[in-house]
């Protein structure tokens, strides 16, 4: 009677007691997640030390070697390191200048040393300029390395702790950069001064440097362009549209950007892409919604090359269709004397309900077209064809314009062959006579993909 | 085409490795070489005995008496028949790869990888409520990253970069994508570009770094700013 309290206090101490398990629950389980992240960083950050060292030591080995075969194998381990180191910096949660840099100079380092390796194997030598390339970057890779050791060690005494840069876990690359160790920014300040490497790789600086080839013509201002867009949508289906917005994209290829509605509509907003010199239609895009298909993906083909003819583009052949999402995306190739051309290529994209293109993408064309002096083939179709391996049943030859992974052009027969079903295309060079590509083709559920 | 791209690392590795060894190997028939053939295998044979020190003539296709004195010579060193012909063992210890594997079981099924519901997924978290071209932009974004060298070289690599992206750091980015993201990621993948090759995006609307700023701006497509 007295102690009516009792109760509810008990009730409360219970409660008390039971938040506090729960509580104590809750640290413990996010102090072990904390170690846990804690260990993955420290382990890729090692890991990372150890690949850069050893990067460093192999360029080293690299320029003191002297036979052919031995370089080889030395390049071709830099490349593996440099593309390890690249891996564990990438699992690091550090964003930012210096490691988007420091990324580079490992991509680069590893991709430059596989196209020297490429070079032996094809019976060429390394000249001196690109072992004094070599030299330059085993002495940035030594910087790398001691930079790196110091980081090392002062995550080692407690310095520095994983677990305050993964406090910064909520941040997307737009935001604040992570707090990025003093080193790592001092080891940006001095890789600004990293040679430019030009080479025979897929990320040698060439490639991001390259201006449009095709962008032929004059200036012109934002109502012709957006007469040009307005013609080429209206090209491509029934309804009459009109501009809405005009913007400016300032990019590779400075263009304007022209928005257009249907007549009477608000929807779908169709996207133009028209290039301020020359007024070359770069892209287009109607996002509208397209419904079960009435006609034959193939059918796509013949609605795009009518559709480009009528654009006054022409020597575009249709090669392939991706049958997508009731859309057929038509790859066309440029034909120049009969041999095709396959860095300039543009792509339409035909709504399979009621036969509108609904999409455009010349950018490539625009990069890459130009007047190509086309030699004859050294070799005869049939010498080609011995140097393809025999057990591919061949089922299509032609000759071929193709780039190679640092752009630069050859002409080649292209075959396309079946072994036990499985397809591949294989490139023979037509001057040398060499095996320079081979492709596999390769079904996906987005459709059929080379490799 | 635009998937090429995408190719992981390995498999170009792989490619380049095939082309390493094809390079190594001759026209996959075995031609017998003896006086007086010629042509690029013979060339090939020269190519050979000449970098290990049995023959020192010129590499010019022709098998003539200094090629056989050399074929003779390598034969005996390698416990051949010392006839100065090249028939399939000499071949082989010429250490060309002459024949392929008998027995060749084709790849089965369709592969499964599915970068175009990944790419989808991320487009749908960063860029759901953005218009139609802001979804193509993020996804070709991505897609340029894979392809600079400056951050990983696969999809996956890019996507799940630690801190990258704020919807893959809070989770967002793990439902079911929707049909307009799916769609978008197509394009994306299927070459279009309306970035023309920004690495960055970011809304300005939100506080951001200072140094995100340097990057030159290409465009602006609903909220997002676009930048090299």
């Amino acid at each position: 009677m007295k102690r009516w309290w009792i109760i509810p206090a008990l009730v409360g101490v219970l409660a008390i007691a039971g938040l506090a398990y729960w509580g104590y629950g809750l640290s413990r389980d996010k102090q072990q997640y904390v170690t846990y992240l804690n260990n993955r960083n420290q382990g890729a950050f090692y890991n990372l030390v150890g690949h850069v060292e050893n990067v460093e030591a192999m360029i080293s080995k690299g320029v003191v070697a002297n036979s052919p075969g031995q370089r080889m194998m030395i390049f071709a381990d830099i490349w593996q390191q440099a593309y390890a180191a690249q891996q564990n910096l990438s699992q690091i949660p550090m964003t930012g200048p210096s490691v988007t840099r420091t990324s580079r100079f490992l991509t680069q380092t590893g991709d430059y040393a596989w196209s020297l390796a490429k070079k032996y194997s094809r019976g060429l030598t390394v000249k001196p300029e690109e072992l004094q390339k070599l030299n330059e970057l085993h002495t940035q890779a030594g910087y790398l390395a001691v930079e790196l050791q110091k980081i090392e060690r002062s995550a080692a005494d407690g310095r520095l702790s994983w677990g305050e840069i993964k406090g910064a876990a909520d941040r997307d690359l737009s935001k604040k950069v992570p707090p990025v160790p003093m080193g790592l920014q001092k080891i940006d300040k001095n890789m600004e001064a990293f040679p430019t490497l030009i080479y025979d790789g897929p990320f040698s600086d060439h490639i991001t440097r390259q201006s449009p080839k095709g962008l032929t013509g004059n200036q012109i201002n934002k109502d012709r362009a957006a007469d040009i867009a307005r013609s080429f949508v209206e090209a491509g289906t029934t309804n009459k549209y009109k501009t809405t917005k005009t913007e400016n994209v300032n990019g590779t290829i400075p263009a304007f950007r022209i928005h257009l509605v249907p007549q009477n509509a608000k929807t779908p907003v169709v996207i133009v892409d028209v290039s301020k010199k020359g007024g070359h239609v770069l892209s287009m895009l109607n996002p509208r919604a397209v419904a079960k298909p009435e006609m034959p993906a193939g059918k796509a083909a013949s609605i795009g090359s009518r559709f480009l003819a009528g654009q006054k583009i022409n020597n575009m052949e249709p090669t392939y269709v991706i049958e997508q999402r009731n859309t057929g995306v038509v790859i066309f190739e440029y034909i120049q004397d009969g041999v095709i051309i396959y860095p300039d290529l543009m792509k339409v994209k035909v709504a399979l309900d009621n036969g509108e293109v609904v999409g455009f993408e010349g950018t490539g064309f625009v990069m890459n077209h130009q007047t190509r002096k086309l030699s004859k083939p050294k070799i005869s179709e049939k010498q080609a064809l011995t140097a393809v391996n025999p057990q591919l049943k061949i089922k299509s030859k032609k000759l071929a314009v193709i780039p190679l992974e640092n752009l630069q052009e050859i002409l080649v027969y292209e075959f396309k062959g079946d072994l036990n079903g499985d397809n591949f295309i294989v490139y023979i060079n037509a001057k040398t006579g060499k095996e320079e590509k081979i492709l596999k083709v390769v079904n996906t559920n987005g459709g059929p993909v080379t490799m | 085409m635009r998937l090429k791209k995408f190719v992981v690392f390995a498999v170009i590795l792989s490619v380049l490795f095939g082309i390493f060894i094809y390079s190594h190997s001759i026209s996959a028939q075995t031609p017998t070489l003896y006086w007086g053939s010629s042509g690029r295998d013979v060339s090939n044979v020269q190519s050979k005995l000449s970098d290990w020190g049995y023959y020192n003539g010129p590499i010019d296709g022709v098998f003539g008496a200094g090629t056989a004195d050399a074929v003779k010579r390598f034969q005996r060193n390698n416990g051949l028949g010392a006839d100065g012909v090249v028939g399939p063992a000499t071949w082989a210890a010429l250490g060309f790869n002459v024949r392929g594997p008998a027995t060749y079981q084709p790849s089965r099924g369709v592969s499964a990888r599915d970068d175009v519901t990944l790419l989808a997924r991320v487009i749908m978290g960063e860029a759901g409520d953005e218009p139609y071209l802001g979804k193509v932009a993020v996804g070709a974004t991505i897609l340029n990253r894979v392809a600079s060298g400056k951050f990983p070289t696969t999809l996956a690599g890019v996507i799940y970069e630690p801190n990258a992206f704020e919807s893959i750091t809070n989770g967002i980015a793990n439902q079911t994508p929707s049909q307009e993201s799916l769609k978008a990621a197509l394009d994306a993948i299927n070459g279009w570009d309306p970035t023309q090759g920004a690495l960055f995006f970011w809304n300005p609307a939100k506080p951001v770094s200072s140094w995100i700023w340097s990057r030159p701006i290409i465009t602006q497509i609903g909220a997002h700013v676009f930048a090299k």
